[in-house]
């Protein structure tokens, strides 16, 4: 990747008004009326209904062709149907590798996920959670060999990383619910819970237990504690969890003569009986969980107050597997998909933009991701290089525009570490007009989407990142195409047929243009309870003989140690944080660690990039609201005794942590970092003490 | 790209010994090579040529109605210098088992 330049344009979305390059001048259109490649796969939704977004979502696994490959390998993937309308189900061919169904519901509606792991761990080799980590390292493992069978590194994978810092428990699961402004705790988006698989555990089998979950989640009663969930699901979770205790294979200190059954350290159940027993939700599940929460609808009464002080902002998200140790390898088989929360009312971000088109505005979700079966770590072909992106399961797929059309697309970066930064070119002619509409799922204020500089940036996703583009065809039919800048070309744009008439362009006057809800104001500066700096960093100690020795990523120097909370924040306050990066070009060949942190979004003020600058960035207010944001590389310098000292790179932001307390995680967003440690824990904690009568 | 592979451990009729399935695995560098036993013997994975040379620790054998256990230690080929020529293993406790794995 080049750093510098990507930074700098990374530099240049965050105000989404200052862009620092300036698009190709039109010219002549190619004489080509259809591009190459297949069409853009529209990949099936699941809708919300009555305020209910009901799906059932399954964790399976199959022979799938990955883009670009012809043979197929076996990997895992979301299958998903909507059990209120069985119509609605994707994939409906699941041998084409891809994202899972579009999830699609409005502000205010009740998310009803009912969360199978039907994985068949036999498919896939050590991948079992607990009956592992007696057996060896607890982390998945490899051997080098060299070409006559010899064994020529014994420890290839994990070399120095140590559970749970490392690539393990592959075929465990969860779901989050990347963008979401919910509760992390319980039912909802809680990425701290396993759901081992178990695919004897069917829909049929939960459906009654999760009903009555639901339906009291649906009033306002999410549960709280292991006591609130229906006694039948809890004594099958028991049974379920005794019995993969007593059958794990397991040939470590004081094994059974046939391998099997683990250790009373080990065992799952009784950890989850201990958290039980201390009034906490248990970590351990067995083939299936209930996802149950508000999307937050931020209403005010007659006085001015509203139930929440953080709405939900309508927009592009997504959801996808989040179990510490296996999100790279789980993402890398294409366990992520869309989720997008509307706000159809008339000023809303979907009602306002519809109105404005006369509701005939066709919307593209773009969901890229790139596949492989290997992590690069555990293969002895260290060279290779990052999977190819694919878009909705296709390698440059087509878009077909009619000239004139303006489209929404909705980009969804759902990789493990591809980094885009695209252009569109055209050999002719005027070329393909955009508007940013919004970053990560929350809508851009009036004046930085008015602002003239919009459209004529580079289009930037971070993994992770989301991007909302009103698009618009050209009069010119031929093809057109989204280039980036390191890649190549990810994306075709074919436009033909009859011209829209009459053509519309982009809103240009405030009152078309959705109004921000005010929730999404800047976040006041007096405001700030407090300051924090975080810095990202890494380390390598030297490799011993005849083995070697991995980078290891870290957050204020440490690993991510479980049940350790690292950051503690009072609820309903704000805070300012700066996040540092001390790795640099020699360090990380990263463009840079994408920071994320669950539950609330936040605004960026200030970045500064000492590779390409030499003092930080003030950025001009409406600030943008990301939930996701790399932070600039450092850069090495020569001190003056002619040490190595590194200047850090470094942004500012603004976070309000509201309506929620409990435990969440931030991290870097290149998952394999994150696998191996680049995460930490935070919790929401209340600022009021409750009182109670005895 | 690195891929995948998985060979199967099975019973081989009318034997009481097992059999590798696929006997002989073609890869290419890099590709990660794990085993499944569904057989209900545990088995140690050596290179035949130089017994002492594990390459896979034992893996247990399979519980009736339990899923077939593979092995923790995936290996793969750095590079292929003689690329065609097989490299044989067998199982430690069952000789009789031989497979062989064909870098190319």
């Amino acid at each position: 990747m080049q750093e510098t330049k990507t930074v700098k344009m990374t530099v240049a979305a965050v105000v989404a008004v200052l862009a620092l390059t300036f698009l190709l001048p039109p010219a002549q259109a190619q004489t080509a009326p259809i591009c190459a490649g297949q069409p853009l796969p529209t990949v099936g939704q699941i809708t919300s209904n009555e305020n209910k977004l009901q799906a059932v979502i399954k964790v399976v696994n199959g022979e799938r062709t990955v883009p670009g490959s012809t043979s197929p390998q076996m990997l895992r993937y979301f299958e998903g149907y909507n059990p209120a309308d069985p119509s609605q189900k994707w994939p409906v061919t699941p041998g084409a590798a891809g994202p899972g169904p579009t999830l699609r519901a409005e502000i205010g509606d009740i998310v009803q996920i009912t969360l199978l792991n039907q994985v068949k761990v036999e498919d896939f080799a050590g991948t079992l959670d607990a009956g592992i980590e007696g057996r060896t390292t607890g982390c998945d493992e490899s051997r080098k060999l060299n070409s006559d069978g010899t064994v020529s590194v014994q420890n290839f994978y994990p070399a120095d990383d140590k559970y749970p810092n490392c690539f393990h428990a592959s075929s465990s699961a969860n779901l989050h619910f990347h963008g979401t402004h919910v509760t992390p705790s319980t039912t909802g988006d809680n990425v701290l819970i396993t759901v081992r698989p178990n695919p004897k555990v069917t829909e049929e089998d939960v459906r009654e237990s999760f009903q009555e979950i639901f339906k009291r989640c649906a009033l306002g009663e999410e549960p709280q504690r292991w006591e609130d969930l229906p006694q039948a699901w809890r004594d099958d979770q028991r049974k379920l969890l005794k019995e993969y205790d007593e059958t794990a294979p397991y040939i470590g200190p004081g094994r059974n003569p046939n391998g099997h059954g683990l250790p009373s350290d080990l065992q799952l159940w009784p950890k989850n009986e201990t958290a039980i027993a201390h009034g906490l939700w248990p970590q351990y599940y067995s083939g299936s969980y209930p996802s149950c929460f508000q999307i937050p609808k931020y209403t005010e009464d007659n006085s001015g107050e509203s139930n929440v002080r953080m709405g939900q902002s309508p927009g592009t998200h997504w959801y996808h597997s989040h179990k510490h140790g296996s999100t790279s390898l789980n993402l890398f088989n294409g366990l992520a998909g869309a989720f997008i929360i509307t706000d159809n009312s008339p000023t809303g971000y979907d009602g306002k933009l519809q109105s404005f088109y006369g509701g005939k505005l066709e919307e593209k979700v773009l969901v890229i991701q790139q596949f492989t079966t290997v992590l690069n770590l555990m293969s002895a072909n260290t060279g290779a290089t990052g999977p190819p992106l694919a878009i909705n399961g296709e390698r440059v797929p087509a878009i077909t525009m009619q000239p004139g059309q303006v489209q929404l697309w909705r980009m969804v970066n759902a990789t493990v570490q591809g980094f885009v930064n695209a252009k569109f070119v055209t050999t002719g002619g005027a070329g393909i007009a955009f508007k940013q509409t919004a970053q990560d799922g929350v809508q851009l204020a009036w004046k930085s989407y008015s602002d003239p500089q919009n459209g004529k940036q580079a289009i930037e996703l971070s993994p992770a990142n989301r991007v909302d583009l009103l698009v618009q065809a050209p009069a010119e039919p031929g093809c057109y195409v989204l280039q980036d800048a390191v890649l190549g070309p990810i994306l075709n744009v074919t436009v033909k047929g009859d011209p829209v008439s009459p053509a519309k362009g982009f809103p240009v006057a405030e009152g078309d243009y959705p109004i921000q809800p005010e929730f999404l104001a800047d976040i006041d500066p007096s405001t700030v309870r407090l300051r924090r700096e975080v810095t990202f960093g890494s380390q390598r100690a030297a490799a011993p003989p005849n083995g070697r020795s991995l980078r290891q990523f870290t957050i204020d120097g440490k690993q991510f140690v479980d049940q350790v909370i690292n950051q503690v924040m009072l609820l309903d306050s704000a805070e300012e944080w700066t996040l540092y990066s001390t790795d640099n070009v020699n360090t990380a060949n990263i463009v840079g660690h994408p920071f994320h942190i669950h539950i609330n979004p936040f605004q960026i003020f200030e970045v500064f990039d000492p590779n390409t600058m030499t003092e930080p960035l003030k950025l001009s207010p409406p600030f943008v609201w990301w939930d996701t944001f790399a932070i600039p590389q450092g850069k090495e310098v020569v001190g003056e005794n002619g040490e190595k000292v590194v200047i850090p790179g470094f942004f500012k932001m603004r976070s309000r942590f509201v309506d929620f307390t409990g435990q969440f995680v931030q991290h870097c967003h290149i998952l394999a970092h994150e696998d191996r440690g680049m995460m930490q824990l935070l919790e929401v904690v209340n600022n009021k003490t409750v009182l109670t009568h005895h | 790209m690195p891929k995948s592979c998985i060979i199967s451990i099975n019973d081989k009729p009318g034997q009481t010994f097992a059999e590798f399935s696929p006997q002989s695995q073609t890869v290419a560098p890099g590709d990660l090579i794990n085993w499944r036993n569904n057989t209900s013997k545990a088995h140690r994975l050596v290179l035949k040529a130089k017994p002492e040379v594990t390459w896979v620790d034992e893996i247990p054998g399979k519980l009736p109605d339990q899923p077939a256990p593979t092995s923790q230690q995936g290996v793969s080929f750095s590079k292929a210098t003689t690329p065609g020529l097989p490299v044989q293993y067998m199982c430690a406790f069952h000789p009789e088992e031989i497979g062989e794995i064909i870098a190319q």
